[in-house]
């Protein structure tokens, strides 16, 4: 699974499919909005990992990694 | 980004928030917070006290890369031996895509690699063995892996000769088994304590965790800034075992909560302290048998996993 995001209005994508959110805050509010815990995601903000307690502008570029896998 | 988190302890951009405990690490502070903790860990618990020989389980994952990683680094002066244990389940589209990774991180550590498969063992694919049972399923997926894979382990470390087989549990693993436990009303605390096994015996090689006080996102962080490459992919199986509601569940507990992970660990180790003591007691008579099929160690007439297979062949049979 994987997310992508640039901007205000951020597209991600999710199974496939590519979905936009309008969003501005802290990466914790942006996971909150998703419905993603914080703790089963790393956050690469412009490619370098983020906390969950940096603020994204709409310069951004953001990624959202799934790594807390089952199995 | 308009506002930058700095370490706890520099002035470097951070990467990881620790909320239990409050504080930012940058990628430098939290290498040595991991790698100071697991140190911690083995030489509280004395693993590697006589080690001349570890078996490291592997998965191509992200904890068993950090474990192997590790263990390399501070076994090295110490000149003990690591080979690297991977058991291929035979999971299409899963494993198949992992082992690479684990062929290609034990090359460069230098650390044998030995491979044991569910079909050699077994005579089936774990992908067969689920066609097998199709939809009417009186065990799941999760059943029969956990038991072939400790079956495995134990084999392959006996014919390896090793004296530890390390695994790489770490803190959300422990508490998860720990609640599972609970919520099955099973009496399994000794499969997955710190160090050691069900039963002192000979025939059981002693499985060390050195990572089980590690919470799995810092693992994770820690192997993507230590350039590991981890595929992340999901076994297609994992829905159908209770792991992923109880992580889930403990997740959000410890978001609203910070620290509930740690408390649920210390409250299994005292739990644990005191069963092992009923249990070792309870066992001081209970003698252990060979299985009457394969051999191995078992405390009935036939283990757990020659007693699955003799179900799946019964019922390959009544398909016929």
């Amino acid at each position: 699974m994987g997310y992508y995001f640039s901007g205000v209005f951020m597209k991600y994508i999710i199974n496939g499919k590519s979905e936009s959110i309008k969003f501005e805050g802290t990466v914790q509010d942006l996971l909150k909005k998703l419905n993603i815990n914080e703790q089963i995601v790393i956050v690469k903000v412009n490619g370098k990992i983020v906390t969950e307690l940096d603020k994204i502008s709409d310069k951004d570029s953001v990624e959202i990694q799934k790594v807390i896998l089952g199995g | 980004m308009f506002f930058v988190v700095k370490c706890s302890f520099c002035n470097k951009q951070a990467v990881i928030h620790l909320s239990y405990s409050n504080t930012n690490l940058c990628e430098k502070h939290l290498v040595y917070s991991v790698e100071r903790r697991v140190k911690r860990t083995i030489r509280e618990y004395k693993m590697l006290d006589g080690a001349k020989h570890i078996g490291v389980a592997i998965s191509g994952g992200k904890d068993s890369q950090v474990l192997l990683y590790l263990l390399h680094k501070i076994t090295k002066p110490m000149k003990i031996k690591l080979t690297a244990i991977l058991v291929d389940e035979g999971i299409e589209g899963y494993r198949d895509k992992i082992i690479p990774e684990a062929k290609k991180l034990t090359s460069e550590l230098g650390v044998p690699l030995e491979i044991v498969t569910f079909k050699e063992l077994t005579k089936h694919s774990l992908d067969e063995i689920m066609a097998i049972q199709k939809n009417d399923r009186e065990e799941s997926s999760c059943t029969y892996c956990g038991v072939f894979r400790r079956y495995a382990l134990n084999i392959a470390a006996k014919r390896l000769k090793v004296d530890r087989l390390a695994i790489g549990h770490n803190l959300d693993d422990m508490v998860q088994s720990y609640m599972m436990n609970i919520l099955r009303n099973e009496d399994l605390l000794f499969r997955f304590k710190p160090m050691g096994g069900a039963i002192e015996d000979e025939r059981f090689v002693m499985r060390i965790r050195p990572l089980f006080k590690i919470p799995e996102k810092e693992i994770a962080v820690y192997s993507v800034v230590k350039g590991f490459k981890s595929v992340f992919v999901e076994c297609p199986y994992v829905h159908e075992g209770l792991r992923p509601l109880v992580r889930d569940f403990i997740n959000s507990v410890e978001s609203k909560y910070p620290g509930t992970k740690f408390k649920i660990l210390q409250n299994y180790l005292e739990t644990s302290k005191t069963i092992s003591e009923k249990f070792d007691s309870d066992n001081a008579e209970k003698k252990i048998n060979a299985c009457l099929i394969c051999g191995e160690p078992t405390s009935s007439s036939v283990c757990k996993a020659c007693t699955l297979l003799e179900k799946l062949k019964k019922r390959k049979d009544s398909a016929r």
